[in-house]
């Protein structure tokens, strides 16, 4: 939502700042406990480290050495995620390789954790695990499977705060929490900034809760607390493959470059961990994109044909609590901060933790939460699913208009908006064309979230339907999508190169850092499209 | 047939390739053109930019104004002035000649582009230009109904608030052609339809008495997908309206006109063609290149002559070939020498990558760093010489034609 005035002076019971996954967690537990609760994102929902990481949900294997609670943590979550998130999670499945290359005695150490963390892992032999995955290293010793999937962050995001409005839960983008008031020792309410207009509203409420990850330190600032936290940096790389069909781990003590992810047509891969500049460092340098393709070629040695579409990085939000800890070594753990000791009552911290746990973090923050306003319900979100399943008579419409995988795909992304889209292209079949090919986005579904107040950028909508991010990162379809918005008469107070230049240079920046290969024609290609035949960042003659 | 030696044989088909086989077949000299794929004039717009921008900032009136601040090593300066006039010339006399031609040399010539921006460019089809609709107040930006990646509204839009437009009036408009289906269908099969009287005289009927006479008119790039100019003076009389194509986004049917007009002048001058054949391998002897030999669905082929002309394009063509840190020329395995920080992480800027290429002398062989040519008798032509920032500058196709021409009269 973007309406701001319809909330300025309206009583909350909770304020929550961050619209990650953590953020989106709590707004979604709260709302089904009766608060009256709402979330304020300052750009876009899911855009900061929730959409920024290898999308892997964790089954606990890989912190069965050096972090045992975490370990059972996410061995639960997982479950749990499987039964309510189903058109978030990818079930791919894990699998962990030893290489001859790596300690043989780490192996031993990691199944005995995995067994007394409660994570499920199943010895295969190295042939069975090559005939598995047939890029696999002929160096590949042993190998085990494990609970590993693939989670969508963006997805995720959305359907948890969807779920939350079923509830009363409301948001609001592009709403940056300019003050936190309080008076007397108590928090009393927040003043929020449009970043769109600048406008500025105040809502007052009862509690806040800070769940801005890497930014909470400065969120904490706002009232003077001190956090700590290290924001660490993240490095991952896209690559246009599915070259596996599970997730693969390296086993080894958890290092740089050893997660591949599949998702959907691409597989992600990472990560390497190194002090960010801040919380908003996330453009991997060239040298770090180098450095992980190396690190693939170890574990898949074919991976050099392939074409990288493109690095990325998040900056995760890692506790420092006394400065010792560093890097991987700071616990994945999370903390809880109820400033009530810094003599603010009404204003709580949690960061930390990692995307898989989001759910466990939200229910602990939410058990304080409602313990202040003497709520007493129990936690709910392990029991009711994020998204309903479609039902059959949908279905049975969307089979006439959309291919029958299709459709299940526009519901995952698209939620209880489904059926404006399929409404769309029912009434006209020229909707029913796909506005990118990659990621099979139909005019119906762009139009459905272009049209959203929440859609303020053409990344905006990127986000809600994966438009641009396939094999042509938006060379063809972002021409396209301008086409679309400035067809539904959105946007045109600002000029089309003014829309469409931030798109393409949020695509450039990601293509940057691993410009080679397979990836260099399409660049020269989208560049010579953009500049020289369109001129899009030309000015006047005079 | 293998057996025979060729004076001439041109790698690639793109701009460069095109222009150089037809320069030297002109010239009496046996040629055999080499193709992977259709080449890159069906991506690009068929216009050929000089120099639209000077590189320390700012559209050129006249691209050679630009040419003082160019950068050592740029293959304009390698060329030289009189050598870029007689290829203007040669290219204006072939399209004159084929029925398809273009406007004479006279500075810049603004093209609106579908991003609605203006595009300085040199070389345009008389429908291309912008000029053309100076004394129209009114100028209608029409579209067709369901047309992809065309709209009125982002021209008119732009168009509106530009200063350099303050006298104008611009107004969107839809042409319906249920011809051609309710969507899905692009600005190439619409000049298709525009090839037929059919469809040439729908066009013409459903704009009547929604334009006013004496008006401009900008659409996307539909009027016939042949070489020639027949569609555009018929709609331009009959409408009794000045009409400017626009570049838009690939493919692009003004680039597939040219393409078409030279690949036809190339048949009538007797080149030979090997399609789909992608070289693999170059046979080098003393310092001189043998023979080629290509893979293509007829097996593998060795193709001889005196000498070769290399117009491979850059990345997008295939001319050069990339890993993490290294470039290299795709036929000979020329190293391509590499600066770091290949790409700025800024979209509009320079991209260093742009410039990478062979470097060559002022023959257009390929040379060492003292300048010694590697191979005498392989020239390089286009895109795959280093030195041109082409999206940059705005060089695409004015340094394939300099570079074609130089290389032809080399021979």
């Amino acid at each position: 939502m973007r309406d701001f005035k319809g909330i300025a002076d309206t009583w909350f019971d909770v304020v929550i700042i961050g619209g990650g996954v953590t953020g989106a967690g709590i707004l979604r537990d709260l709302s089904m406990r009766g608060l009256k609760t709402v979330l304020f994102e300052k750009s876009d929902l899911a855009s900061g480290t929730s959409s920024r990481f290898h999308g892997l949900l964790h089954s606990g294997a890989r912190y069965a050495v050096t972090d045992p609670e975490a370990a059972a943590e996410c061995a639960s979550e997982n479950a749990v995620l499987n039964r309510i998130a189903k058109y978030a999670v990818e079930p791919s499945g894990g699998m962990f390789v030893r290489t001859k290359n790596d300690d043989r005695d780490f192996e031993e150490r990691w199944k005995e954790g995995c067994s007394a963390s409660g994570v499920f892992f199943e010895r295969i032999s190295a042939g069975e695990a090559r005939e598995m995955e047939p890029g696999l290293t002929s160096d590949t010793e042993s190998a085990y499977l494990v609970k590993d999937c693939a989670v969508d962050g963006f997805r995720l995001v959305w359907q948890n705060v969807l779920s939350a409005g079923f509830y009363g839960g409301d948001f609001r983008t592009y709403a940056e929490v300019a003050c936190i008031e309080h008076s007397g020792g108590k928090v009393t309410g927040v003043r929020v900034r449009d970043a769109v207009s600048g406008e500025e509203i105040s809502v007052p409420c009862g509690c806040v809760v800070n769940a801005t990850g890497p930014w909470s330190a400065h969120t904490a600032k706002l009232v003077g607390a001190h956090i700590g936290i290290k924001p660490d940096k993240g490095a991952l790389l896209a690559f246009n493959h599915r070259f596996c069909s599970r997730v693969v781990n390296r086993l080894r003590m958890p290092s740089d470059g050893d997660i591949f992810v599949p998702h959907g047509s691409v597989t992600i891969f990472g990560t390497t961990s190194s002090d960010a500049s801040g919380p908003d460092d996330s453009q991997p340098s060239d040298a770090e994109a180098r450095y992980l393709a190396g690190l693939a070629g170890e574990i898949f040695p074919e991976i050099e044909s392939h074409r990288i579409l493109r690095a990325f990085a998040g900056t995760r939000p890692l506790i420092d609590l006394d400065h010792a800890h560093l890097g991987r070594d700071a616990s994945r753990n999370f903390i809880i901060t109820d400033h009530e000791k810094d003599g603010l009552s009404g204003f709580i911290t949690i960061f930390g933790g990692k995307l898989t746990t989001y759910r466990l973090m939200a229910e602990k923050i939410s058990d304080i939460v409602c313990g202040k306003f003497f709520i007493t319900k129990k936690c709910r979100t392990a029991e009711e699913e994020l998204l309903p399943s479609m039902s059959q008579s949908l279905a049975d419409r969307a089979k006439k208009v959309f291919p029958p995988s299709g459709a299940e795909l526009i519901y995952a992304r698209l939620g209880p908006l489904f059926e404006t889209a399929l409404k769309k292209a029912e009434a006209d079949p020229r909707r029913r064309e796909l506005l990118c090919e990659c990621e099979f986005v139909t005019l119906a579904e762009y139009e459905t979230a272009a049209a959203l107040d929440t859609s303020v950028s053409l990344s905006d909508i990127r986000r809600r339907t994966r438009m641009g991010m396939g094999t042509c990162q938006g060379s063809f379809c972002g021409f396209r999508a301008l086409v679309s918005v400035f067809g539904m008469g959105l946007n045109r107070e600002r000029g089309g190169a003014e829309i469409l230049l931030p798109f393409l240079n949020e695509r450039w920046k990601g293509m940057k850092p691993a410009m080679w290969g397979l990836q260099m024609p399409e660049a020269e290609l989208m560049k010579n499209i953009y500049s020289s035949s369109l001129n899009i960042s030309g000015g006047q003659p005079e | 047939m293998n057996g025979k030696i060729y004076d001439n044989i041109v790698i690639g088909a793109g701009m460069a390739g095109l222009l150089n086989a037809v320069f030297s077949a002109s010239s009496g000299k046996s040629v055999k053109l080499i193709t992977a794929g259709a080449g890159s004039l069906t991506i690009g717009s068929g216009l050929i930019d000089l120099l639209g921008y000077s590189t320390v900032g700012g559209i050129l009136k006249d691209p050679f104004d630009g040419f003082s601040t160019l950068e050592a090593g740029h293959p304009y300066l390698k060329c030289g002035r009189a050598a870029i006039d007689k290829a203007v010339r040669a290219f204006l006399d072939i399209c004159d000649k084929r029925g398809f031609p273009y406007l004479p040399a006279n500075g810049c010539r603004f093209v609106p582009t579908a991003m609605g921006r203006l595009k300085p460019s040199f070389l345009v089809p008389p429908s291309m230009d912008m000029e053309s609709l100076r004394g129209a107040e009114t100028v209608y930006v029409a579209g067709v109904d369901g047309m992809k990646d065309f709209s009125p509204e982002i021209i008119c839009g732009a168009f509106s608030s530009m200063e350099y437009f303050k006298c104008k009036r611009f107004e969107p408009l839809s042409v319906s052609l249920p011809e051609l289906g309710a969507a899905g269908f692009g600005s190439m099969e619409a000049a298709r339809f525009m090839d037929s009287e059919e469809g040439c005289s729908a066009f013409i009927d459903r704009l009547k008495g929604k334009i006013n006479t004496g008006c401009g008119m900008i659409i996307p790039p539909i009027l016939g997908s042949k070489p020639g100019l027949w569609v555009y003076e018929r709609v331009k009389s009959e409408l009794n309206a000045e009409i400017c194509e626009s570049a838009v986004i690939p493919p692009a049917v003004t680039g597939y006109r040219l393409r078409s007009m030279l690949m036809g002048f190339l048949g009538d001058l007797g080149v030979e063609l090997a399609e789909n054949a992608r070289v693999i391998s170059a046979e080098v002897k003393n310092g001189r290149c043998i023979s080629v030999s290509t893979a293509g669905p007829g097996g593998v082929k060795s193709h001889r002559a005196d000498n070769f002309t290399v117009a491979s394009g850059g990345f997008y063509g295939g001319g050069l070939t990339s890993a993490a840190g290294r470039v290299w020329e795709s036929v000979f395995g020329l190293p391509v020498k590499t600066p770091d920080g290949w790409a700025s992480a800024d979209f509009s800027e320079r991209q260093n990558y742009s410039g990478f290429g062979v470097s060559v002398n002022d023959r257009l062989n390929a040379c060492d760093i003292l300048g010694k040519p590697v191979y005498e008798n392989v020239y390089f032509a286009g895109r795959i010489i280093a030195g041109a920032d082409s999206p940059y500058e705005h060089s695409g196709n004015g340094v394939a034609l300099a570079t074609s021409y130089l290389a032809a009269s080399l021979l």
